[in-house]
């Protein structure tokens, strides 16, 4: 869907937000990195991503790019609490996820503890600031009108 | 909340974590500042507005020297949350109606306020404040989540 920003019909973030081109250059290396890093699986933060999009009620569409992406985890990930495609890491991360969407002061001492525990303090790390870009991501899309939201 | 890393600073974590991803989003707060098309007491407030809908002390009581040196002032700040009623100017009103749209309700942005938007901002001054709404949050949700927000009631300019 073309943006109302720009006068050429861009459809992509990054092409709109290619008005403003080093910084959008900062925004896509970000992006890159964060599908190299090897803190926390890609296919966890990309069931992470999608989750988030949901929840700010864009169609979920799946990065096929991302290797081990589990089709019935996408398939079924409204349902992640109690679906039992996913495994209790998984669990852990979507659990964070939702919560550092709806209100990060939520992740308590306890909470981030027990995820720690599960996950290890760098998928821990890299997920939290993940959660953000995600979300902002999602909204910048929705803001400028690449996206529609499903109401 | 208490610290849940060794690090003092989440960037520093995120930069013990994931290396290169940590340099990236170094690069991309210094890149926010390079060329800069916003003159920045908007863009300040446009981040305060961010820092305070992420419940962020932090970012909330941060002020960036440049800012201040050109007249951002407190009585501007108290501004900042009813500011639809308050003597901020138009093109003021305008970003943070932008940043509120983005936060609360992004697919509510409509054309009026597209038009009202275009009309005081360049094409790229959208782009740039749209792309600090990205930068913002992340780092205040990583702040807190990594239990480092607490202890910033008191106001520090950087």
């Amino acid at each position: 869907m073309p943006s109302w920003l720009g006068s050429t019909g861009e459809e992509s973030l990054v092409d709109v937000l290619g008005h403003r081109r080093d910084y959008a250059d900062g925004l896509a290396r970000i992006e890159r990195e964060l599908w190299l890093q090897r803190a926390i699986d890609p296919a966890v933060l990309e069931l992470c991503r999608l989750r988030i999009r949901s929840l700010l009620g864009i169609a979920v569409t799946p990065n096929d790019e991302i290797a081990g992406l589990n089709p019935r985890n996408v398939a079924t990930l409204h349902q992640w609490p109690s679906a039992p495609s996913f495994t209790p890491h998984e669990r852990v991360c979507l659990d964070l996820a939702e919560q550092i969407l709806i209100d990060a002061t939520g992740v308590t001492d306890e909470r981030a503890e027990q995820a720690i525990e599960v996950i290890g303090r760098d998928a821990f790390v890299v997920l939290a600031y993940a959660c953000g870009l995600f979300e902002t991501m999602a909204r910048a899309d929705l803001v400028l009108g690449l996206e529609s939201a499903v109401r | 909340m208490s610290p849940r890393i060794e690090e003092t600073d989440a960037m520093a974590a995120l930069s013990a974590a994931a290396p290169a991803l940590g340099a990236a989003v170094v690069d991309f707060m210094s890149l926010a500042f390079s060329g800069s098309k916003v003159d920045i007491v908007t863009r300040e407030m446009v981040r305060i507005y961010s820092g305070r809908q992420s419940n962020c002390q932090y970012c909330s009581n941060t002020r960036v020297r440049g800012a201040v040196e050109r007249g951002l002032d407190e009585s501007m700040v108290a501004k900042i949350e009813g500011f639809e009623n308050s003597d901020l100017t138009d093109r003021q009103k305008v970003a943070l109606r932008l940043a509120r749209s983005f936060l609360i309700d992004p697919a509510r942005f409509g054309s009026a306020d597209q038009q009202a938007l275009l009309a005081h901002f360049r094409v790229d001054q959208v782009a740039e404040l749209v792309l600090d709404l990205i930068r913002l949050r992340p780092g205040s949700k990583l702040h807190i989540a990594t239990g480092m927000d607490d202890g910033h009631a008191d106001l520090i300019v950087i």
